[in-house]
């Protein structure tokens, strides 16, 4: 007589305390205090530029901001993620999980669902430290404007002059930036996973995700060499570059926004959903290898 | 179990296909809204910045490369090196060629900051060469803030320097009133551009254009905009009325005084 055991449900619940689980660990980890310390300190350092115009102030204060949230955003879902399997399986915590009733998709889910919260914590916390800046920022520009509008002299009201300021530090189209700032980020994450389900080391997986970071904002170029008069070998690579690495100069809008150029909210959410889908393949494929391996 | 990660792994790669169009899609979306696409790193812009800075360009950080190399330029200004300045504010404008401040603030580098460093500059031989350098760099801002303008048309506050050089350095204000109108237009420019293009007319003669842009402005509902400076706009049309000699029976403008009584409407 044939047995067969029951069928295992997919749980969320499950993959909520893998999450949970998993985001705690990596919050405890030294390097990710490091990271978020240097983080800080690199917004903080945009505001020596006090001797510029307030129009080069505000523009440095937010390339800076957002260039640090991006760098620093990418470090840590590189860096946590690379080292949530190996250290599972070094630790050995990973047998009496897999023993337990719990699906390996929800295992990976888990742990990609927690490093997505503590992203989405990270760039939250940086995106507060960035608007205090820019807030504080403006405080000074419009004391220094009315004080100069009310020179002897001079044909500009106060009011004109704090309204161009506020334009430029209260402009909600930075949320656009942070926000893909941070689906960048999630696809980072889920690269970086996906390379732990084979990788043997951190530090290959790190650098594998460095490279493919790079190749990501080189993507379109190579998308056109594939296409050029290159040799079939250069073809072919840059065919598979092509193929397989994300676009991830979509994501850059940030300087676009910091320049005060219309974002459409279309453009975002299409770019976002562009993002979600890539991440969705990756962890599908990482899903996949990580039910093959032999643990 | 086989067959079913062989569909898997179709399936994946259908979706990598499937992907391409979409960058494809989304490329041409920013590249004609100008959001970037597309520009690519050429060989000269790589020489020219240097390796650190073209690796941060191709990592996605234009806007910090820009910045550094807009602060490079900065410290040749405070070191007079007009020509490094120059190259520097070249190259920043070729990296982010929708960076309004950019334009704006290296147009002043050459018509204001330079022209004037070189019109005092004790190294060449007569004052006439001096003269003409100083022309040259005034002449470098113009031409500068017009390939600004052309890279943004949609930007009045180019517009509204351009006419701001032709009236402080080209000493032709009646030269700086297309342009001040031409800014003035866009329903986003301050309401002091507006003012500047009376003044323009005051300034080149032509008071009867000075009077008739006074009452424009005075007509324009005074509700929608509290925060014009309407009781200096009834002084400078009175002035243009006692100018003009309008007989009194037909003067618009109350007599001066601060924050004179505005009428309701038109």
């Amino acid at each position: 007589m044939k047995t067969s055991t029951p069928r295992l449900g997919f749980s969320f619940g499950r993959l909520w305390t893998i999450g949970r689980n998993t985001m705690t660990e990596v919050i405890r980890q030294k390097f990710f205090y490091i990271l978020l310390v240097f983080g800080l300190v690199v917004i903080a350092s945009s505001r020596f530029f006090a001797q510029f115009s307030s129009v080069e102030q505000i523009k440095f204060i937010k390339d800076f901001s957002l260039a640090a949230m991006t760098v620093f955003g990418a470090l840590i879902a590189m860096v946590g993620t690379a080292e949530l399997l190996p250290l599972e399986l070094e630790n050995r915590t990973i047998y009496p999980i897999l023993a337990k009733p719990v699906h390996r998709t929800e295992f990976l889910l888990g742990k990609f669902a927690g490093m997505a919260m503590l992203l989405l914590l990270t760039i939250l916390l940086m995106s507060l430290i960035f608007e205090g800046l820019l807030l504080s920022t403006e405080h000074q520009l419009l004391a220094s404007a009315a004080a100069s509008a009310s020179a002897p002299g001079a044909e500009v009201s106060a009011q004109e002059i704090a309204d161009q300021i506020l334009h430029q530090t209260r402009d909600p189209a930075l949320l656009k930036a942070i926000f893909l700032i941070g689906i960048k980020a999630l696809i980072v994450c889920a690269i970086s996973l996906l390379i732990s389900t084979f990788a043997t080391s951190v530090i290959f997986n790190v650098i594998s995700s460095v490279i493919i970071y790079i190749c990501g904002h080189l993507e379109a170029g190579a998308r056109q060499a594939s296409l050029g008069d290159q040799s079939p070998i250069v073809r072919g690579l840059m065919l598979v570059v092509a193929f397989f690495v994300p676009d991830l100069s979509a994501f850059n809008l940030a300087d676009a926004v910091v320049l005060g150029q219309h974002i459409p909210l279309r453009l975002v959410a299409n770019t976002a959903a562009y993002g979600i889908f890539y991440a969705a393949i990756a962890l599908a494929l990482a899903i996949l290898i990580f039910q093959e391996k032999e643990i | 179990m086989r067959k079913r990660a062989l569909l898997a792994v179709a399936l994946l790669l259908l979706a990598f296909a499937a992907k391409g169009p979409w960058e494809h899609h989304l490329r041409a979306q920013r590249h004609a809204r100008r959001l970037g696409a597309g520009e690519s790193l050429s060989v000269e812009l790589r020489a020219r910045l240097g390796q650190n800075l073209a690796v941060a360009l191709l990592s996605g950080f234009r806007g910090i490369v820009a910045d550094f190399v807009w602060l490079g330029a900065h410290t040749a200004w405070e070191d007079q090196k007009w020509y490094k300045m120059r190259e520097g504010i070249e190259l920043a404008v070729l990296l982010q060629p929708h960076s309004i401040s950019f334009w704006d603030i290296g147009a002043w580098h050459f018509a204001w900051n330079a022209s004037y460093g070189e019109s005092v500059n004790p190294k060449y031989p007569s004052d006439a060469y001096r003269l003409k350098v100083q022309r040259d760099w005034i002449l470098a801002g113009k031409a500068f803030l017009e390939r600004g303008i052309l890279n943004n048309p949609e930007s009045w506050d180019l517009k509204f320097k351009l006419g701001w050089i032709y009236y402080q350095k080209l000493n032709d204000p009646l030269g700086a009133v297309p342009w001040f109108q031409q800014a003035e237009a866009d329903p986003e420019a301050p309401l002091y551009v507006g003012r500047m293009v009376g003044h323009m007319f005051v300034k080149g003669g032509r008071h009867d254009k000075a009077y008739a842009w006074w009452k424009r402005l005075w007509f324009e509902d005074h509700a929608k905009h509290p925060e014009q400076l309407w009781y200096k706009i009834a002084q400078w049309g009175r002035e243009a009325e006692e100018k003009l000699r309008i007989p009194t029976s037909q003067r618009v403008f109350p007599p001066v005084q601060k924050k004179s009584k505005v009428p309701n409407s038109r």
